[in-house]
């Protein structure tokens, strides 16, 4: 198969699947490996004077991966995978499935086809206040402190009339806001930090940006952390038009950071400032499409084509 | 803390550090190697981040403490050390790390004086990649490679001969064996750059007598770059 899209994870999984249709619904030839199928695939690549070239595998397939044109990964841990999990590190079928996901890294790295993401890409989602550094030469971001002091944390909670907590790291990433209780829980600092910020009044907008094209949405929610927002009605996302400055803001902060696809959570101020709280490099941006009609993913497939 | 104060971070076994730091004495600067269990145990962290500014404060439990006086960073900090979480549970101590990791991260990337080397937001001490990234990019670059294969079974004769060794230090290449050409330095030097790297050790084979990039390491052998890596890294630490 010459000149094609390569889509990389579960074909279920709503992000690959949606994209997975726009392609189908543009005639763009696709393959899809399917990662739960990793025991019965193979990858092999190499590098030479001429390049990077190589072929994956499956039970179906064979093809060249010289002429994948576009190639968009939602790969998940394949030490998670169901067939994998229960084995030994030392199996041949864990090591199997570590070689192959190790060489499509390889060339997901390399390849000159365009990839969304490369996992390097992705690299400061790994390290929230590092990010903040990146995004703050676009857009405004909360006062932040990192520490691992109880009194430099209550300090800081003190200063502000809302404070919200969350990890540091792009683990275990939930929006929690700083109360009476947790006065209790400081002490514990002392083995880990926590990053701390000033709770910003205003309202959300997850803006989607795929190469220069951008989707934004306006997020309506009396959650701390609307992704967690169990109440009745849940979140409500409408579509929402940015300003061109705000815009060509994110664009900019996207293609900096080496990212293809991003989701940046931004908050409108009612002070009128526009805060960048983070960058999501991996969006699960199908609930944002289901919910509003936007056309992520007819972008995404256009963009893996090279439009 | 004066600018003539840096700090050097690294492990206590690694004896490139303390190399440099006996030199770096000699020449009249204070320098303190600090072990990555001390960033981590009984001391106290404070990283401010607003839109136009940041402060950081780090006291150590010897009582030091390190702040945006310092006058520049070392940083050889490639891992942390196991960290057990109160619960006992795995994922909690690995947690405990990832957010240990990504706290001194954000730390070292805010500070104001010249951290050699930056980290990125996954390692700690600076760019890392497989040989096989380090390969394609030095292609790019114009340096020649050994082909690079998946599969294990390829036989290469690089891991035959010891390879030869260069150092990087900001523009300056230092060849203690004097037998790569200026032109191959100015690639060497384009290969540090687009990979944001300060300093690093660049390794050939030669045993064919054409050198081929075998992979590139962001920790140097500090002594195998003598007086002139020193005289370089004095120079990159008082740069503004």
């Amino acid at each position: 198969m010459n000149d094609f899209v390569l889509l990389l994870g579960i074909p279920d999984e709503p992000p690959l699947a949606l994209v997975a249709a726009a392609l189908q619904r543009y005639k763009v030839r696709t393959l899809i490996w399917n990662q739960q199928k990793v025991s019965a695939s193979n990858c092999k690549i190499q590098i030479n004077d001429s390049g990077i070239s190589g072929t994956l595998t499956c039970s179906e397939w064979i093809v060249s991966l010289e002429d994948v044109i576009g190639a968009y990964t939602r790969l998940a841990s394949w030490m998670a995978l169901p067939a994998i999990k229960k084995l030994s590190p030392t199996d041949p079928q864990a090591t199997h499935a570590a070689s192959v996901h190790i060489a499509l890294d390889t060339w997901l790295e390399i390849t000159p086809a365009r990839v969304v993401n490369r996992t390097s890409a992705n690299d400061s989602n790994n390290s929230k206040p590092y990010q903040s550094l990146m995004i703050r030469r676009y857009f405004y971001i909360p006062e932040t402190l990192v520490t691992n002091q109880p009194d430099a944390a209550l300090d800081f909670c003190c200063q502000h009339t809302r404070t919200i907590y969350k990890s540091i790291s792009g683990e275990r990433s939930i929006v929690t806001e700083f109360n009476i209780h947790d006065m209790d829980r400081l002490h514990l600092l002392r083995n880990s930090p926590i990053q701390l910020q000033e709770w910003i009044s205003g309202f959300d907008v997850r803006v989607h940006v795929v190469g220069n094209r951008t989707f934004a949405t306006r997020v309506e929610s009396t959650a701390v952390d609307y992704r967690y927002d169990y109440s009745n009605d849940g979140a409500k996302f409408t579509p929402f038009e940015l300003p061109a400055d705000v815009e060509e803001a994110c664009i900019e902060l996207t293609a900096e950071m080496g990212l293809g696809l991003a989701g940046l959570d931004l908050r409108f101020a009612n002070d009128g400032k526009i805060i960048c709280f983070e960058v999501n490099p991996s969006p699960a941006y199908s609930v944002f499409e289901s919910a509003t009609g936007q056309p992520i993913s007819d972008a995404v497939a256009i963009y893996l084509a090279g439009g | 803390m004066s600018l003539r104060a840096i700090c050097i971070l690294c492990s206590p076994e690694d004896k490139h550090a303390l190399w440099l730091a006996i030199q770096l004495r000699a020449r009249e600067w204070q320098v303190e190697l600090i072990q990555p269990e001390e960033l981590l145990i009984r001391s106290g962290m404070q990283l401010r981040i607003t839109s136009g500014q940041t402060e950081s404060i780090l006291h150590l439990a010897r009582g030091m403490t390190i702040d945006n006086q310092l006058g520049g960073v070392i940083n050889r900090l490639f891992t942390l050390p196991p960290l057990h979480s109160e619960s006992g549970r795995q994922a909690d101590s690995l947690y405990l790390e990832e957010e240990w990791r990504a706290a001194l991260v954000a730390w070292l990337a805010a500070l104001d004086c010249p951290v050699l080397n930056r980290p990125t937001g996954v390692s700690l001490y600076g760019t890392t990649m497989s040989d096989a990234c380090w390969r394609y990019l030095a292609m790019q670059t114009g340096l020649a490679v050994y082909p690079w294969f998946t599969s294990s079974d390829f036989a290469v004769a690089e891991e035959n001969e010891k390879p030869v060794q260069v150092l990087v230090a900001g523009k300056h290449v230092i060849d203690p064996q004097k037998i790569l050409s200026s032109k191959m330095h100015h690639k060497i030097v384009t290969l540090a750059v687009i990979s944001q790297l300060h300093l690093c050790c660049v390794e050939f084979d030669y045993s064919t007598g054409s050198p081929r990039l075998l992979r590139l390491d962001p920790l140097l052998p500090f002594a195998a770059g003598g007086d002139t890596l020193v005289t370089t890294i004095e120079a990159m630490l008082t740069s503004p």
